[in-house]
């Protein structure tokens, strides 16, 4: 039993990785906003290069689709996190870190805002929470982006799987003659 | 419906109604106070904006996802529902899969209309977007479930 064919980590690598570094990238990353159509375009993507090089089917292989976009998603997931690391950085470099600070500072102060959201927002900005804070982004890109990503590989698979004709039909078998010949007394069920 | 003899749907229609189960009860988590609201809207940060005045809200607090976001999970709910009593659109789906797109795009004109939509059209759109891919998701579903069952049968027999 193989859930993975061959010619899908090919497929599903170059799937993540452009969803990946789309993702991570923060002008083009707002696409994510628009239902996560990053996402699901890198496992569309896969699923376009791994079925196009694939023989018609009677059946569209949604199982294949949906394994491969799963697969683009945990790559993704990866790439994301690991570029959007020195991207995080660099942003901090440039200044853009302080701004981050004071918009929390304002959202600390904003007697609206529940407690728990503000205890949560102060965990993750100090330093310890930084790191925990980007394991456990990692961990939910993981889960998220695979979902997403299949259900793209599940889109791509009905859009450029290959569908072949159906079978026809097995052959009824004979009509047996009526009423049937006598067989010399054995009515067939024996019991020896 | 049997429920042993489709396990891979009950497992679907179980998995989507949690996801959608948590995006309602992460604004009742955070009016209460309760820590894993705040964990229940990071958790859906990476796949849309939560932007407060584009989301329903609950005891004065938004949803953890946007109204069209929303209408695209609960069109998967209702689709994974429903299906199963659609006999004809079923067939019709999968004799002709590239049709499962074409209710996507009343979404897409949504999304272009940008400022101009209303709550009701990106829910509503949202909603008609998704409701074909939870079949998809449901014969995939089941083809793994066969090639997993499969693939147990010919081990024990090797055994």
């Amino acid at each position: 039993m193989s859930f993975v064919e061959r010619g899908m980590f090919r497929a599903a690598l170059i799937g993540g990785l452009a969803l990946g570094a789309a993702s991570a990238i923060p002008p083009v990353s707002c696409l994510n906003c628009a239902c996560c159509a990053l996402v699901i375009g890198g496992g569309v993507l896969a699923a376009y290069l791994y079925f196009k090089d694939q023989p018609a089917s009677a059946q569209v292989p949604y199982g294949d689709g949906a394994v491969l976009g799963a697969l683009a998603g945990l790559v993704g997931a990866v790439t994301d996190t690991v570029i959007e690391l020195p991207v995080k950085l660099l942003a901090n470099a440039l200044g853009f870190g302080a701004k981050n600070a004071e918009a929390l500072n304002k959202v600390l102060s904003n007697p609206d805002v529940p407690e728990g959201a503000k205890r949560f927002m102060a965990m993750l900005m100090s330093p310890g929470g930084t790191i925990a804070g980007v394991f456990l982004g990692l961990a939910m890109k993981l889960v998220i982006f695979g979902i997403f990503a299949m259900i793209g590989g599940l889109i791509g698979a009905s859009m450029f799987a290959k569908k072949s004709a159906a079978p026809p039909p097995p052959a009824p078998p004979p009509i047996p003659p009526w009423p049937p010949a006598a067989s010399g007394g054995d009515s067939g069920s024996s019991m020896q | 419906m049997n429920f042993r003899r489709n396990l891979p749907y009950w497992l679907l229609v179980g998995g989507t109604a949690c996801w959608v189960a948590a995006v309602v009860a992460a604004p009742f988590a955070r009016a209460h106070g309760w820590g894993w609201g705040e964990w229940t809207y990071l958790a859906f940060h990476p796949v849309c904006h939560q932007m407060p005045e584009r989301s329903f809200s609950l005891l004065g607090e938004p949803f953890a996802v946007c109204h069209r976001c929303f209408g695209l999970y609960s069109g998967f709910l209702f689709g994974l529902l429903a299906f199963p009593s659609l006999g004809r659109w079923r067939a019709f789906l999968l004799e002709h899969p590239r049709w499962v797109v074409a209710p996507a795009l009343p979404m897409l004109v949504d999304v272009a209309l940008g400022s101009w939509n209303r709550t009701w059209d990106r829910f509503g759109t949202g909603l008609l977007a998704s409701f074909p891919i939870a079949l998809l998701a449901w014969v995939a579903a089941e083809q793994l479930y066969q090639r997993y069952r499969a693939g147990r049968k010919e081990n024990y027999e090797l055994r």
